[in-house]
């Protein structure tokens, strides 16, 4: 339960100086910084640095690390580095006192809340009647970020299916290949008396088989990528995203399309050749 | 005179899963201008082998064959390649005519290879294909034509660059009588021209003709008989 | 009979095979295609759009994005620093405020742009007049805005200044000279603009001589990179960031997932289409092995066999290939379009952006895999026992 006075959240501070800092005599008040933070700066737990908001360092404040988190991903920013650090909210208010311009100070923009009975939808109902200006939202409700997926997931859905259309069709290429190399075999059994169905009942246990085996192996493919990618791109962004997840439906997904795609593809073939008349199959 | 091919002593192994089999064991013989051999012998016997060997087709595994004088052994791949071009001529049972070509582009097909002229080589395409009685069937497609008719093609094919010597593995072997008979004949006129003819053959009509017989068993010759 | 020939009769011979095989190539390279204009799309489109405002360096105090950091201060006089600058055509500053406007029940928030009225716009007039020459009181509103509250030129508008603790400025009257493109607005946008004193005004700020932010033209004889640098040299203090440093910085960050995801897809797409060819000619050879050990027989080099494989590989790849450029076209459109509707996206920004350098890359890598796609067949064909495989073919 997030609410936003149309803010985001007060713990990204405007970082115009940081540096590293003598100890003095005055505690210095404690801070956490995220590990990218703190590699880029060569800082370590008991660092002391110096924090201000303006870009010339003008009424800077001492802290001193008192630890390093790894920071919850952001997908809206994962490609830019997660250089944050977490202060207790007073000490932020009286950094942001320093600032000349008060419209640049941006206050609490948001206060976290976790309700008992969970029913979040009502209680922002009920807040914003009796707050007004407050918005109160659900976290659990859609807002601009899901969009933002809800509009990638359809780019990578449009991308998904124009690899389907091309491997459907390539698929049937091979097909016709293969039901062709067993033109003369397929005479034969014609000639001897298997029926066009007989015939077409054997093409579809084949196809079935060859369809289960390839959508398995092309899964365990894709799981060994799954690896590969998710690696790379975690390693490009430094960041513990994960990018590519075979799910348990994307895998019956993809055995849906594969199985029924390589079945047909089979049949079409077979039954382009098993139309021919019988001494055009036997014939070289 | 100099014999067209010689084979010193050739010998042919093939290595196999279950152990090397010898198809041709030290045979020697020369084939000379005019000749006309016959092969013949039980399945097995190394014919077809020997008639590769001969046409440069596959490179014996011990000994030496002389194609005018010419160690065919130390030639490179392309230098055979040309061998089969512009000097043998070849026949298969199964007369392996292009599916996709007709007739005619099928008989034109080694000339263009040899680069002769278009012009040259439609006249001798349609020389060769009134030769073998199928100047009719230029346009036509091997799957349009019977068996008889496809091996004519073939034999119309295996001439187009003049060659001095003809090989023919089986020429006969998927044909009827009165059609086996029709190729013998070809081969008979083939031999009165000039061309000399090596025929491995099961087919006694063809057999019959043949000025030299070579009988073959075990990959050795174990009879050679002029006729 | 030349190679060619040969190959061209081949493909031929089975159509339903090899217009399979060339619809199968042509959708592997729509994607191809594709992912190539995607891979630079974002780039050119985004130094268009820096472009389109005419203006090549920007000045701004900090190291953050314009309008997301401290303001600068004094910019009158620090504007009029950099016109001196011999290296400089003309500066502007550019004062961005929220305000608001009635809407029936509700206020409606807009982005007001405040700019020398008199300098050379970065927007682009679609309708009535700029607001060069008339006053403080004009405006040039976005479409969508105009849409939205059925405003026109001569329309009145009220805007009430959006000034935090400072809320509480009176709303100020203006009037619509015109309606504008502002190239970096989104869908939903709503976007007004105005002279730079009246962006101090909406919030009672009449005597504040700051910007966001100062556009800078570069002299053509100079250049954007010495015009950044002689800004450095005569002010330390501020940032200076030319067009082509902003597009670095988007292509680092905001635009890097996009070209990383097309370099990934398109070397599956290619890996994908090299497969699925080598594997149809693999099938295709072997099928006439025949045919080919009869060549070889009758006298065709090697070479010349070899040669009518890498010819069919050619033409099935090379009518595939020919074919995705329309599919992929078509194909970039859909994509682009699905892409733009993302929230916060200029709708001018897009994606997929044609450049001739695409096309060259993609005829390139569609013959690498043709070529690469031949090899195993060639190796089938080259190392063919002619003798074996006649004998082979005898008794099958």
């Amino acid at each position: 339960m997030v609410f936003q006075p149309t803010m985001t959240a007060a713990f990204l501070i405007s970082v115009a100086l940081l540096t590293q800092a003598s100890p003095t005599a005055v505690e210095p008040a404690g801070i956490l910084i995220t590990r990218q933070l703190a590699e880029s700066r060569g800082l370590t737990v008991g660092s002391v640095v110096k924090l201000a908001t303006d870009p010339a360092g003008a009424h800077a404040r001492l802290f001193r690390v008192d630890g390093i988190y790894e920071p919850t991903p952001d997908p809206m920013h994962f490609a830019q580095p997660q250089l944050d650090a977490r202060m207790h909210l007073p000490d932020l208010l009286a950094l942001e006192a320093g600032m000349p311009d008060e419209r640049d100070r941006r206050g609490v923009t948001s206060i976290n809340v976790a309700l008992s009975d969970r029913d979040a939808e009502r209680f922002a109902l009920d807040v914003a009647a009796r707050v007004p200006g407050l918005v109160g939202r659900a976290t659990s409700a859609p807002d601009d970020r899901t969009n933002t997926f809800i509009v990638v997931e359809r780019f990578h859905l449009a991308i998904a299916i124009v690899t389907v259309v091309g491997s459907a069709v390539f698929l049937l290429a091979l097909m016709v290949m293969l039901v062709d190399e067993r033109r003369s075999t397929v005479g034969i059994l014609r000639l001897i008396g298997f029926t066009r169905r007989r015939i077409l009942l054997q093409v579809f246990i084949e196809g079935a088989v060859i369809a289960l085996a390839g959508a398995a192996a092309g899964i365990l493919f894709a799981l060994a990528s799954q690896r590969l990618f998710n690696g790379f791109f975690q390693w490009r962004y430094d960041t513990t995203l994960v990018f590519l997840r075979i799910t348990p439906s994307v895998v019956w997904r993809s055995l849906a399309m594969a199985v029924p795609f390589g079945i047909a593809a089979s049949l079409v073939a077979s039954w382009t050749f098993l139309r021919q008349q019988l001494l055009a199959l036997i014939r070289r | 005179m100099t014999p067209i091919v010689e084979a010193r002593s050739i010998s042919r192994v093939f290595p196999m899963p279950a152990g090397p089999v010898t198809a041709l064991r030290d045979v020697s013989l020369s084939i000379a201008a005019g000749d006309y051999l016959g092969v013949v012998g039980p399945s097995g016997c190394g014919k077809s082998t020997l008639l590769h060997v001969l046409g440069c087709v596959d490179v014996p595994t011990s000994g030496m064959l002389l194609f005018h004088d010419r160690d065919v052994g130390s030639l490179a791949d392309t230098e055979r390649s040309r061998l089969r071009l512009r000097e043998i001529g070849f026949v298969f049972q199964r007369f392996f005519l292009l599916p996709m070509l007709t007739a005619a582009e099928n008989v034109e097909l080694p000339q263009a290879e040899a680069g002769a002229p278009r012009a040259e080589r439609r006249r001798r395409t349609m020389e060769l294909l009134e030769y073998v009685g199928l100047a009719a069937r230029a346009d036509h497609r091997p799957s349009e034509l019977s068996g008889g008719e496809m091996q004519r093609v073939a034999i119309a094919r295996a001439l187009a660059n003049r060659p001095r010597l003809l090989l023919a593995d089986e020429p006969t072997g998927e044909l009827d009588q009165g059609t086996g008979e029709q190729i013998a004949t070809l081969l008979d006129r083939l031999h009165a021209d000039g061309t000399a003819v090596v025929v491995v053959t099961h087919d006694p009509a063809i057999a019959g003709r043949a000025r030299r017989l070579l009988r073959m068993r075990d990959g050795r010759i174990v009879d050679e008989a002029p006729r | 009979m030349r190679a060619l020939r040969l190959a061209w009769l081949t493909v031929v011979r089975q159509p339903a095979r090899s217009c399979l095989g060339i619809l199968g190539v042509a959708a592997v390279g729509a994607l191809l295609f594709d992912m190539l204009l995607l891979s630079r799309g974002l780039i050119l489109s985004f130094r268009d759009l820096l472009d389109r405002a005419g203006f090549d360096v920007r000045v701004v105090a900090s190291d953050t994005l314009p309008f997301n950091g401290p303001r600068l201060e004094d910019a009158t006089a620090l504007a009029r620093l950099i016109a001196s600058l011999p290296e400089v055509e003309a500066v502007q500053q550019v004062r961005v405020a929220d305000a608001e406007t009635a809407s029936g029940d509700f206020r409606r928030r807009i982005e007001f742009v405040g700019a020398d009225p008199q300098a050379r716009p970065m927007w682009t007039i679609v309708a009535g007049q700029d607001i060069a020459g008339r006053g403080e009181a004009a405006l040039v509103i976005n479409r969508h805005l105009a849409e939205t509250l059925r405003l026109s030129p001569g329309s009145s508008m009220s805007l009430t200044g959006r000034c935090g603790e400072a809320q509480g400025a009176p709303p100020l009257a203006f009037t619509v000279a015109g309606i504008a493109e502002f190239p970096f607005d989104t869908a939903t946008a709503d976007t007004v603009a105005g002279a730079l004193s009246a962006a101090g005004r909406l919030c009672g700020r009449t005597t504040e001589d700051t910007a966001d932010l100062l556009v800078v033209r570069s002299r053509p004889d100079a250049g954007a990179d010495a015009a950044a640098a002689a800004i450095r040299r005569a002010r330390r203090d501020v940032h200076v960031v030319t067009s082509d440093d902003l597009v670095q910085q988007f292509n680092r960050t905001q635009f890097s997932y996009f070209r990383q995801i097309s370099v990934v897809l398109a070397t599956v797409t290619l890996f994908f289409g090299f497969l699925l060819i080598a594997v149809l000619l693999t099938v295709s050879v072997n099928q006439h092995l025949g045919e080919i050990a009869t060549l070889r027989a009758i006298g065709l080099t090697r070479r010349r066999v070899v040669s009518g494989i890498v010819w069919e590989s050619a033409m099935l790849v090379g009518a595939g290939g020919i074919l995705a450029l329309p599919l992929g076209t078509a194909l970039s459109v859909w994509l682009d379009r699905i892409l733009r509707s993302m929230p916060g996206v200029p709708t001018d920004l897009h994606f997929f952006v044609f450049e001739p350098r695409a096309l060259v890359i993609h005829a390139l890598l569609l013959a690498m895999a043709a070529i690469a796609a031949a090899a195993y067949p060639v190796r089938i064909v080259a190392a063919l026992p002619i003798a074996a495989t006649l004998r082979r073919e005898a008794v099958s």
